[in-house]
């Protein structure tokens, strides 16, 4: 009950923010110019062809909504005005976890608004010559990209409650968002060749990135086949079969959601006291 | 007992903030705790509202900090700081707070802003926020920072009708104010050098 009270009163105070703002007008122009530059494509081929439009589409839903998430879940602690409210909600019974997950609702909600401003501005220019056909990856691709901002709003907010302060946070969920959201997809480029018939592995370092997950689920949804699809990808179609590796996708942020959730429950109680 | 404590010890490193303190606090009751700048008055608030780990044993309404019921036990920290882009309305039904409760013409308008609000107005929304509703124990540390003299005067009223509902109060207060709260005390507690406690009745 305090929880949900506590998730309302975050998420206004996050979206009365002017960065929040500028983020949902930016992602909202960013969708707009590239259904824009790519209205050619997307109207001759649609968005069941992995074309450079719907790359860049896919791309603008998974980055720039992910990041606002993982900031806004960093600077979710530590804000003024933060310590002492959570110690009243505290006395009064709220338990940590549900502070937390209040804190992963409302960074999960801003960063959605920012997704939703994207998919807005692209649909805007789409809508008059897309398809029935269209409908369905457009769906999977903007539900991918919110349970993307699901796990990095908690990454965030458990990068937020290990750290000391918001100046020592923000730095720290950057780079964890860099790691997750470019950092794993190279990384998987570049050992794919050495780990020749080492899917497991390849599959491990997909489960352990929510970005990439969300990002090849996508793809998935668009149609890809194995050289966009990548290694990851193409082991992943190859062995459960595009459906069930698209419903597993999509599913892995949203576990990837809960472990961080819970992990920044514990690490608040612990650090409240 | 609605507060009981038994050799509450807190240390920082080596520094020894509470060393085996012993408090107790009936139902319907105010207690002063009072002390030296440093002295470890907040932190023993805090301890007895399960917001830092200490040694000994400590039973608030029967079960240790931070287990009692929901609502029953409140708190209210020094030097309060609401999030600025909230309205006083916002603050209080996160509380589920009633200003019904509040003294006459304590609060500023529901719909201002915590960021435009005096130290004195924002320290108000915080106290109603903490005492309403009616918790059976309230922690309050230096509630009376801030307010003005009619201001400080409507709280010592206003504790004084709590405890004859029967909440149990624990309150620190700032030395100017120290005398006055401690006539409406019932037991005061000092904390002194070394961060041993004395109770007194009064």
């Amino acid at each position: 009950m305090v929880a949900e009270r506590y998730a309302r009163l975050e998420l206004r105070v996050a979206t009365r923010s002017r960065a929040l703002a500028v983020a949902i007008l930016v992602a909202a122009l960013g969708g707009i110019v590239v259904a824009a530059l790519g209205a050619v494509t997307f109207r001759q081929l649609g968005l069941r062809a992995v074309t450079p439009s719907a790359l860049a589409l896919l791309d603008l839903l998974m980055l720039v909504p992910t990041l606002v998430a993982v900031v806004l879940g960093a600077t979710s602690l530590g804000a003024p005005g933060d310590v002492p409210l959570r110690a009243m909600l505290r006395a009064r019974g709220a338990a940590a976890g549900d502070l937390a997950l209040a804190k992963v609702i409302a960074s999960s909600a801003g960063a959605a608004l920012v997704a939703a401003a994207a998919a807005a501005g692209a649909a805007a220019i789409l809508s008059g010559s897309a398809r029935a056909a269209d409908l369905a990856p457009f769906a999977v691709i903007v539900a991918a990209a919110l349970f993307a901002c699901c796990a990095l709003a908690a990454t965030g907010v458990a990068v937020a409650s290990l750290a000391g302060d918001r100046a020592q946070a923000l730095p720290a969920a950057v780079a964890a968002w860099a790691v997750l959201a470019i950092g794993v997809d190279l990384a998987l480029l570049a050992l794919a060749p050495a780990l020749r018939g080492g899917g497991a592995a390849l599959l491990a370092a997909a489960a352990l990135d929510p970005v990439e997950a969300a990002r090849l689920a996508g793809l998935l949804a668009l149609g890809a086949d194995a050289p966009v699809l990548g290694a990851t990808g193409t082991i992943l179609s190859e062995r459960l079969g595009a459906g069930p590796a698209l419903a597993g996708l999509l599913a892995l942020p949203l576990v990837w959601a809960a472990v961080m959730t819970w992990t920044a429950g514990r690490l608040l109680g612990r650090r409240d006291g | 007992m609605s507060v009981v404590a038994r050799g509450l010890t807190k240390r920082y490193g080596a520094r020894v903030v509470l060393d085996a303190c012993d408090l107790e606090a009936p139902e319907g009751s105010i207690v002063l705790i009072a002390g030296s700048n440093g002295s470890g008055k907040s932190t023993l608030l805090r301890c007895l509202a399960g917001l830092a780990r200490c040694e000994g044993e400590v039973r608030m309404l029967g079960a240790p900090p931070g287990r009692a019921r929901g609502g029953e036990v409140a708190y209210l920290p020094q030097s309060v700081e609401l999030p600025c882009a909230t309205t006083v309305r916002e603050i209080l039904d996160l509380f589920g707070a009633d200003e019904r409760d509040a003294p006459a013409d304590w609060l500023p308008p529901a719909t201002a802003r915590i960021g435009g609000l005096s130290g004195g107005e924002l320290q108000r929304v915080a106290i109603l926020a903490t005492l309403s509703p009616r918790p059976r124990v309230a922690l309050l540390d230096e509630p009376t920072a801030d307010l003005d003299g009619p201001a400080r005067a409507s709280l010592f009223a206003w504790l004084a009708r709590l405890r004859d509902a029967g909440t149990t109060v624990l309150v620190t207060a700032p030395a100017p104010d120290r005398d006055e709260l401690a006539r409406a005390a019932d037991r005061r507690v000092d904390l002194v050098g070394g961060g041993r406690c004395v109770q007194a009745v009064a």
